[in-house]
């Protein structure tokens, strides 16, 4: 691997070698998809860097990959002299009617979580199979609280997911409410970043009990011992197993790739797509400009938070396939269903630099061009 | 000429990018191309003002009616308002400059061979720069505009020269490890005697004019309008 460029990013190449090897084929014209011209090899055609220039500029002025992370602020209505007072009414009944109320709701709701919790956490350890049972229905109760504290409009589409053993559910990523959301119609078991604060406790401690399996995204270390987790979850007939294999949110417009851990577990996947209507709140979270908490207070100040989710059929890796192909297969599935556009990019690359390889593979096609036509007479 | 003369007008410019559009057409902008003394490293602010003119004097040279003129300037301002606000998203720490740390974590820039290069034009713009540094990909910049800024890439040390050198950092940088350095310096040598010049003599703008302007250059980015 050659010298990649300098800053505070490191390339992990280990985890972008997976990269789509057909990452040209999403990305707008370039010089590696126009015409290659023929004939001998002039000045003009060296000095002539045009066509990179542009993909540079297009790419500074637009790009995909940021926008996949953009929270798009919501048109602005109410300025104009009769529906700005209907707007202020709307504020006042937000803030001071509607958030107290759903701040009393999720209390009532803790207290009961809690209440029941504890004591059956403590008092049934020798019944597992009871205590699991009992807990599981307390975080989806709990769930549903969180649901209804932002007055979540949820429609389930499809099958219920069922209790059985060797498959694995997936769905696209927009939000930790996503997880709320499917948590409070089944306990599944989640795969998910280690959060600080507030949420890292419940990670560790009520979470474990619906066997969720957290890591650190930048452990390296982490990744095998969650893929042997995975493996040993999925072999037990426990409750299934929910993976968000994009790793990151993205603003529910776009998808970014999807990590092949849950492809290559040699199960059925099921595929769940999540779509939000933005009329009145945008669920998009940006980790990177608001605290989750923060996140939760928009969303509790909002009038509704208004989704779809869709459970699809289930897939098997179909034979010759590998389970690239088959990640991508589902992301089709997910991406037409909840009309989600597709971008080539690994959502990693939020954290870290592109692989050299990319550029390697322009250069390379340049320098083949160059040879060849060297050559001609 | 041009470096101190342009300045009043360029603030005028400015201003119509960002604040009324309906005035500018009462100002009178008449922004010449730039002259060759422009691509002198003492000129840069001249510099960006001649890049700077597709965008904002487009509209005056339209000879057609007024409707249609303030059609085209609606589309101008709408442009450099969308500009604005890729540039703050871009600004990631809010400083009011892009830095090529914030640039190269677009990755669609980071793959591109010739990434560092133009980093070291673009670390640092204001937005000012940063819309004249684009200005040369507007569909209606001029021809002679866009070999100007293939130009400016080239002369890394803005001396208005482009030596062998010159080129040949380019190539590396487009070609990589894939053609050997020998084979370089062979390649470029060859092709630059077949074009009737020494290895030893410098490109001026002129060269690249002829060399690059019989056939169109095709580098036209249209600014999204959301």
């Amino acid at each position: 691997m050659s010298i990649t460029s300098t800053g505070k990013f490191k390339t992990s190449s280990s985890e972008l070698d997976l990269d789509r090897p057909n990452i040209e084929d999403y990305l707008p014209s370039g010089t590696s998809i126009q015409p290659e011209p023929i004939g001998k090899l002039c000045l003009r055609d060296l000095l002539d860097i045009s066509p990179t220039l542009t993909e540079a500029a297009g790419a500074i002025v637009d790009d995909s990959f940021t926008r996949c992370f953009k929270s798009n602020p919501p048109e602005p209505w109410n300025w104009n002299i009769y529906l700005f007072p209907l707007w202020c009414f709307g504020v006042v009944v937000r803030y001071f009617i509607l958030f107290p109320v759903r701040v009393i709701v999720l209390t009532i709701g803790w207290i009961i979580f809690l209440s029941s919790y504890i004591p059956v956490h403590i008092l049934l350890k020798g019944h597992d199979k009871l205590r699991k049972k009992i807990e599981r229905f307390l975080v989806e109760l709990i769930c549903t609280f969180f649901v209804a504290s932002w007055t979540g409009v949820v429609k389930y589409h499809g099958p219920r997911p069922s209790m059985r053993p060797n498959q694995v559910f997936v769905a696209n990523h927009t939000s930790m409410i996503d997880f709320i959301i499917l948590e409070q119609m089944t306990a599944f078991a989640v795969i998910m970043q280690k959060h600080a604060g507030w949420v890292g406790l419940l990670q560790s401690t009520i979470l474990e009990s619906v066997g969720c399996i957290w890591f650190n995204r930048t452990e390296s270390k982490d990744r095998e011992i969650v893929a042997k987790k995975l493996r040993d979850h999925v072999q037990a007939a426990d409750n299934p197993l929910l993976i968000f294999p994009e790793g990151t949110c993205v603003n529910n417009h776009y998808t970014v790739m999807f990590k092949k851990g849950a492809f290559e577990l040699g199960c059925s996947v099921c595929p769940v797509a999540i779509k939000y209507n933005k009329i009145f709140v945008d669920a998009f979270w940006n980790s990177r400009k608001q605290s989750f908490t923060k996140h939760l207070l928009q969303l509790m100040t909002s009038w509704a938070v208004v989704c779809d989710v869709w459970y699809l059929e289930p897939q098997n890796l179909r034979p010759g396939e590998t389970p690239i192909e088959f990640a991508e297969r589902v992301r089709d599935i997910i991406s037409a269903r909840a009309g989600l556009k597709k971008v080539p990019w690994d959502g990693y690359l939020k954290h870290s630099r592109p692989s050299p390889k990319h550029r390697e593979r322009k250069q390379q096609s340049f320098a083949e061009m160059v040879l060849r036509r060297l050559e001609e007479r | 000429m041009p470096c101190s003369g342009n300045d009043s007008s360029r603030i005028a410019v400015c201003s119509a990018w960002l604040g009324g559009v309906g005035e500018r057409e009462t100002e009178a902008i008449t922004i010449p191309n730039a002259p060759r003394s422009d691509l002198n490293p003492k000129s840069v602010s001249a510099f960006s003002l001649s890049f700077s003119t597709p965008w904002a004097t487009v509209p005056l040279c339209s000879p057609n009616t007024t409707l249609k003129k303030s059609n085209t300037t609606a589309a101008t301002h709408q442009e450099i308002v969308s500009l604005y606000q890729r540039f703050c998203q871009l600004d990631r720490n809010g400083g009011g400059f892009v830095s090529a740390d914030e640039l190269l974590s677009i990755p669609e820039v980071a793959v591109n061979p010739l990434s560092q290069r133009l980093m070291g034009i673009l670390n640092g713009l204001n937005f000012k720069e940063f819309v004249a540094f684009l200005s040369a990909f507007s569909p209606r910049a001029t021809q002679q505009q866009k070999i100007e800024f293939i130009f400016r890439v080239y002369d890394s040390d803005c001396n208005g020269k482009v030596t062998f050198s010159d080129i040949l950092d380019i190539l590396r940088d487009l070609t990589g490890q894939f053609i050997s350095e020998q084979q370089r310096e062979q390649v470029l040598t060859r092709v630059l005697e077949e074009s009737g010049y020494a290895k030893d003599s410098t490109l001026g703008i002129s060269d690249f004019t002829k060399v690059l302007g019989n056939t169109g250059i095709k580098m036209d980015v249209e600014v999204p309008i959301d």
